[in-house]
């Protein structure tokens, strides 16, 4: 018996000598024994609206204690966070802050939930585990914000204290997740499947890249899945692309583009598809019965709030989401 | 004792005390460091 060990937390299953990283840049492999390095050191910590994960079926208008360590699972070439996702731990500023630590000042701050989100969560995945498992003692729901890269088994456990789960549908192609990722499409559609299953709530992200990922025959596809395995009632967020990391020779996404993409997504039968990073009416939430307005929002502020005990104001029809 | 030997004493207190805690907070970040945390999801890979 060698001292190698192999990860199983993500798809990608690093086989790491002794003192050998992962490719997450977050496990080293200590004398045979794999061990997390970024368990309680946060590199960003804030509290935003739940808006800003983006959750609209969720606790509208409540804040979330949010957290993210250094690290993540893929290379996306688009990345926003990339200064701390493609970081190693010690190249950034964090902190030492306890899940005790966490719980404790998300009831102080008046936070609703805690939220893993920034960078991605799986790479932190036991410092999540422990402030999940006691954030949910003290009555604090837990959401993240995950590209779903990770594998049945840690996901399914972690699935028995999560609330609810953005995932990041990047594209629907193998291609897009091999060139522009550094990963694989089929991982991530499988955990979008044990999330709905494990009856965690789901909302979906899909930004939009101009000549990479914006062909609505795909985006046609893509939403065609989500209906058949998740079911129509999922949100979909379409989000505009802005030129960041490695894809700054791009332009933005044309509002147009994310218009078309909407009016697929609602052609195919999903009831809440709304846009991103772009101010219009598809921020808001409409009744899918009798297309009543239901929350207005303003970026990530809610203006007005039109459901009442999960049920339109209007019509009475249930609108799926976690309301209270 | 002065006013002047009492503020200079409560000034020096104040400094050796602060300098103490960040001495034995920073011992115990290295020891935790150190320690680590144990992964929750791997296995042994047996040599070829």
């Amino acid at each position: 018996m060698g001292k190698k060990v192999q990860c199983e937390l993500c798809p990608t299953e690093c086989v790491l000598d002794e003192y050998q990283v992962g490719g997450c840049r977050t496990r080293i492999n200590k004398e045979g024994v794999l061990y997390s390095l970024v368990y309680g050191k946060p590199c960003s910590v804030a509290i935003d609206p739940i808006e800003k994960k983006p959750f609209f079926h969720f606790l509208p208008a409540t804040t979330a204690f949010s957290i993210a360590t250094a690290g993540c699972v893929l290379g996306c070439k688009f990345c926003q966070n990339w200064q701390i996702s493609q970081a190693k731990p010690e190249e950034t500023d964090y902190i030492n802050l306890s899940p005790d630590d966490v719980v404790r000042q998300a009831m102080f701050y008046g936070c609703r939930s805690v939220t893993y989100t920034y960078t991605e969560p799986t790479v932190f995945y036991e410092y999540m585990y422990d402030t999940a498992r006691l954030a949910k003692r003290f009555n604090i729901k837990n959401t993240m914000h995950s590209c779903g890269y990770i594998k049945e088994k840690p996901l399914r456990e972690l699935s028995k204290y999560m609330d609810a789960a953005d995932v990041d549908l990047k594209a629907f192609t193998e291609d897009f997740y091999s060139r522009i990722c550094g990963g694989r499409l089929k991982p991530v559609l499988d955990s979008l499947v044990v999330l709905k299953d494990e009856g965690v709530w789901l909302e979906i992200t899909n930004l939009i890249i101009p000549t990479l990922n914006d062909d609505m025959k795909k985006i046609k596809e893509m939403c065609r899945w989500i209906v058949k395995n998740l079911g129509p009632d999922v949100p979909l967020h379409f989000s505009r692309f802005f030129p960041y990391y490695k894809l700054k020779d791009l332009p933005p996404t044309p509002p147009e583009t994310i218009r078309d993409a909407r009016n697929t997504a609602m052609d195919v039968g999903l009831k809440y598809v709304y846009s991103g990073n772009i101010r219009s009416e598809a921020e808001n939430t409409y009744c899918h019965k009798c297309k009543n307005l239901l929350i207005e929002r303003t970026g990530y502020f809610v203006k007005q709030n039109n459901i009442s005990g999960g049920k339109c104001r209007s019509c009475g029809v249930n609108i799926p989401g976690r309301w209270s | 004792m002065t006013r002047r030997d009492f503020l200079g004493f409560f000034l020096l207190g104040g400094l050796l005390g602060f300098l103490g805690r960040k001495i034995s907070d920073k011992k115990i970040n290295v020891e935790k460091e150190q320690e680590g945390k144990k992964a929750m999801f791997w296995r042994k890979k047996d040599e070829v």
